[in-house]
């Protein structure tokens, strides 16, 4: 495919077929993604309705609403079952994706010469290349070498394939042959299935073959899904360590039960959080979001036919935490605290991006130098102005650092202040008659701001400007509570200050 | 002694003017800022005080408003009336989804922005229903808002090749800038052939118009 | 530099939508810095008083998207009993599933993580072509629109009209 800038940006899409002639695959490339991500299928799973979707998906779908996303009929986690044929069959799509649109993209005068390049022109033979997973390799580079090559061990290899394919049908299948990481170069000995240079495979065959299969390191027998997945799990453990006899790194992963929370009391909550090695921080809610998310994690996991480490799924969770676990976008469904949450989710996925390893620190400097230098400017101005509340340098930790310990930085008190610029720009005029001087940017032109600078300068403006706002709004309220209501008896009216600031988060959903 | 006689009574004065002279700022002051308030009819009259009331009401209303947009003005209105004007009270019930239905009868006070409607039109008022004015005419019409004036006068066939062009440009671009810059160039497309449509429309309904009124007035001769 | 699930499949729907534009309809996010916050324009259908506009409107998404729905709003002025006068758009798709404020909308009208933004854009053209008047969030239009159909359809010309600058 073509270069990309960023790699993160790169996903490709079944209408990339579109305007090639092989457009008629675009439809099969969309039977092969998962109709919630609109990915490819991630170990994809069948529900009792017969649908199929990438397990993480349907989980989480499953633990939003217990319906599934397609038909809306009801069904339950622990009866999902995996779709093994159909992962292989993505995976040899996926495999097969980037030379198939290569070959679509090429202009048919021509066509001859990537054909010529790309080895054998027939469809089964570019997969049989497929198959030694060159997924990155360049083909050019590969010709000359494929060319020197013994034809032993190619013909060694597919034996291995059709071997293993043989030995999958015992249990789980297991793609790992075709997903095998294509930068080890290594292939496999076609009797002991023990990776290894491909010059070496001769001599191998001739002397060390210990003359049955082995089960390699990087081959992890997925459990046979369990109709009962709490009841015998440890049935399950020990066929399939049984298998993983010879080179067992890792245990296969326990599928977690779900838990009753409403039967749980706090204390219990955290133990079982803390048994799991999870944080047991925050709210009630929070903890129970935070398990059921670990679940959804974990069992998804389980299904996968490369199940990540504790480490990675750990990490995982992190980023949920970061993002979607927050306590207020849980609260608010997803409604209300969008422009103010979506604002901290980008401060927070970018300070992701900083602790990466491969940051790239000085073309991120010279991207971002000129909003840097605009958030340095405000920031000034910004210290003159805000003698009344911190939330302004909250907004500023949190938009420069990014989101170290994102979810607990939103207190009760901030809320109000989200919520309010939320509903400047969603919509509300707000009373300008009462507006300082210095008045805030009008909906329109938040928005505008928000355009042209991409850091979070100007929302952290509007909301420090909001928030002065407010206070001024506000000491107006008592009075005319008692003025402008006559004809109803007097409810003694409650102190202006305390009004805004007790407000709870409204959510506009409801309409 | 004598020296002290006179000084004391000179400081009494001194601080007698003092007081007189800070009350009457005082006073002076906090009236000038009462008066232009409501808009300089002095003193606290009933319609001031009406006045007052209103825009106040308003601001409560714009105050909820802000927080739920869904919530209609009338709604909001019935509610406060009912209970009080307890703008917390009436938070609560939004939040709780607890709010009536304002029976039919309920006239709801119309809001400040048609000020015309209202015969006492003070400054205020009408600078407050100006501002509200701006904030409902925030929307400027499309050509406005992505700035198109040029390319609105730019050639016709310019803009036509190059909507013939953009499809075959169209598509996912590898690079950033040139993505945003498709999709806006995408957007500025559509907007500006929707208004040469509806140009090429009215152009035709005057003309249809002149034609029927031509032959009308033709038929009357 | 990794992207979550939302922004992922944000920025595959925005590649298929330009690949793939589908008739009247331009979306993307406003900038790519925030994935979660699109504009788009639809155009009005034909056949209505909406036909021959061009409507902004802005898009919103949770960081659950697409487990949650975006929320939608008109930059411009619209008159329609679906849209409130803030411009904030009430169609049963951008529902979150389970809670239904006003119990008449059957589930499988509501939002389901299988829709997507150009549903949403295509649902709300067709509920410019045909408002449903069941749960007005403009009483005003709706009422207008019930009663006064000729007035509707001319204030709403009036306004498409306004919108481009004639």
């Amino acid at each position: 495919m073509d270069v990309f800038g960023d790699e993160a940006f790169n996903v490709p899409d079944s209408t990339d077929w579109l305007g090639t002639p092989l457009a008629c695959l675009m439809p099969v490339e969309q039977a092969f993604r998962c109709h919630v991500c609109k990915d490819f299928y991630d170990s994809p799973m069948l529900t009792s309705c017969n649908h199929t979707f990438c397990s993480l998906c349907i989980r989480r779908c499953l633990s939003v609403d217990s319906k599934c996303p397609l038909c809306r009929a009801t069904d339950q986690e622990s009866k999902l079952r995996g779709n093994w044929a159909l992962r292989e069959a993505v995976e040899a799509f996926k495999n097969s994706r980037k030379v198939l649109l290569e070959f679509a993209r090429a202009p048919p005068t021509t066509q001859a010469a990537p054909t010529g390049q790309a080895g054998p022109s027939s469809p089964s033979k570019r997969k049989a290349t497929e198959l030694e997973g060159p997924k990155e390799e360049d083909p050019e580079t590969k010709r000359p070498r494929r060319s020197t090559r013994s034809t032993r061990a190619r013909v060694a290899e597919l034996t291995a394939a059709i071997l293993q394919e043989e030995e999958e049908t015992t249990f789980a299948a297991d793609p790992d042959y075709v997903d095998q990481p294509p930068d080890d170069g290594l292939v496999a000995c076609p009797i002991c299935l023990t990776r290894m240079k491909e010059q070496q495979v001769d001599r191998h065959l001739d002397t060390s073959c210990p003359g049955s299969p082995q089960a390699a390191s990087k081959r992890r027998p997925i459990p046979a899904q369990t109709s009962q997945p709490s009841t015998f799990p440890s049935f399950n453990t020990r066929l399939t360590s049984q298998v993983t006899t010879a080179n067992q790194n890792q245990k296969p992963p326990e599928r977690l039960p779900a838990l009753a929370y409403s039967m749980l009391r706090d204390t219990a909550l955290r133990k079982k959080l803390s048994e799991l090695g999870l944080s047991t921080h925050g709210s009630r809610q929070l903890l129970e979001k935070r398990h059921k998310e670990w679940i959804t994690l974990w069992n998804a996991n389980c299904d996968s036919s490369r199940p990540k480490k504790r480490t990675e799924l750990l990490r995982d969770l992190d980023e949920w935490e970061r993002t979607v676990g927050h306590p207020s976008t849980a609260a608010g469904g997803g409604g209300g605290g969008q422009q103010g949450l979506g604002l901290m989710a980008r401060a927070q996925a970018t300070g992701a991006q900083i602790k990466d390893k491969e940051f790239d620190g000085k073309a991120w400097a010279t991207r971002y130098g000129g909003s840097f230098g605009d958030l340095i400017k405000q920031a000034r101005k910004g210290i003159k102005r805000q003698t009344l509340d911190g939330n302004g340098e909250k907004a500023d930790t949190k938009g420069g650092g990014g989101g170290e310990d994102g979810k607990e930085d939103i207190t009760p008190a901030e809320l109000p202040t989200l919520q309010a610029r939320e509903g400047e720009s969603s919509a509300a005029p707000t009373p300008m008659d009462i507006v300082p001087p210095s008045s805030p940017p009008r909906p329109g032109q938040v928005d505008d701001a928000d355009t042209e600078h991409d850091g979070q300068a100007p929302g952290k403006d509007a909301i420090a400007e909001d928030t002065a706002m407010r206070e001024q709004v506000i000491p107006g309220t008592p009075d005319k509570e008692r003025q402008w209501e006559t004809s109803q008896q007097q409810q003694p009216p409650i102190p202006g200050d305390a009004q805004l600031s007790g407000m709870k988060k409204p959510n506009p959903e409801t309409c | 002694m004598a020296e002290e006689e006179i000084n004391i009574p000179s400081l009494v004065i001194v601080l007698l003017v003092t007081g007189l002279a800070v009350r009457y700022f005082f006073f002076s002051g906090n009236a000038s800022s009462a008066n232009r308030q409501p808009g300089g009819t002095g003193g606290a009259t009933p319609e001031e005080l009406q006045r007052r009331r209103e825009r106040e009401r308003e601001a409560a209303v714009e105050t909820i408003q802000q927080m739920f947009p869904q919530v209609d003005r009338r709604t909001i209105l019935w509610d406060l009336q009912r209970h009080g004007g307890n703008l917390q009270a009436t938070t609560e019930r939004i939040l709780a989804g607890r709010t009536e239905t304002p029976p039919i009868t309920f006239q709801p006070p119309p809001p400040p922005s048609s000020p015309e409607t209202t015969a006492a039109a003070q400054q205020s008022a009408a600078a407050a229903a100006a501002s509200k004015y701006a904030e409902k005419k925030v929307h400027p019409d499309l050509i406005t808002r992505y700035n198109l004036r040029d390319k609105l006068a730019s050639a016709p066939s310019e803009d036509t090749g190059a909507a013939a062009g953009a499809p075959k440009t169209g598509g996912w671009s590898s690079n950033r800038e040139e993505r945003q810059s498709l999709l806006r160039k995408r957007r500025d497309q559509m907007i500006i052939e929707a208004r040469r449509k509806m140009e090429a429309k009215i152009a035709a309904e005057k003309a249809a118009a002149a034609a029927a009124s031509g032959s009308a007035g033709g038929g009357d001769n | 530099m990794s992207l979550n699930v939302a922004q992922r499949r944000l920025l595959q729907e925005y590649r298929a939508l330009t690949n793939n534009p589908p008739e009247g309809i331009t979306a993307g996010p406003i900038s790519e810095d925030d994935l979660l916050h699109w504009e788009c324009l639809i155009q009005g259908p034909e056949g209505t008083p909406f036909e021959g506009g061009v409507f902004p409107a802005e898009l919103k998404f949770p960081n659950d998207y697409p487990h949650m729905p975006p929320t939608m709003k008109f930059l411009g002025d619209i008159f329609h009993p679906n849209v409130y006068p803030s411009g904030l758009v009430c169609i049963s798709i951008l529902h979150p599933p389970g809670d239904d404020p006003n119990h008449y909308e059957t589930a499988s009208e509501r939002w389901s993580p299988i829709q997507s933004v150009e549903k949403i854009l295509l649902s709300v053209m067709s509920m410019l072509a045909e408002p449903n008047d069941e749960s007005p969030a403009n009483v005003e239009a709706a009422k207008m629109w019930r009663e006064k159909r000729s007035e509707y359809e001319a204030r709403v010309k009036a306004s498409v009209r306004a919108s481009l600058g004639l």
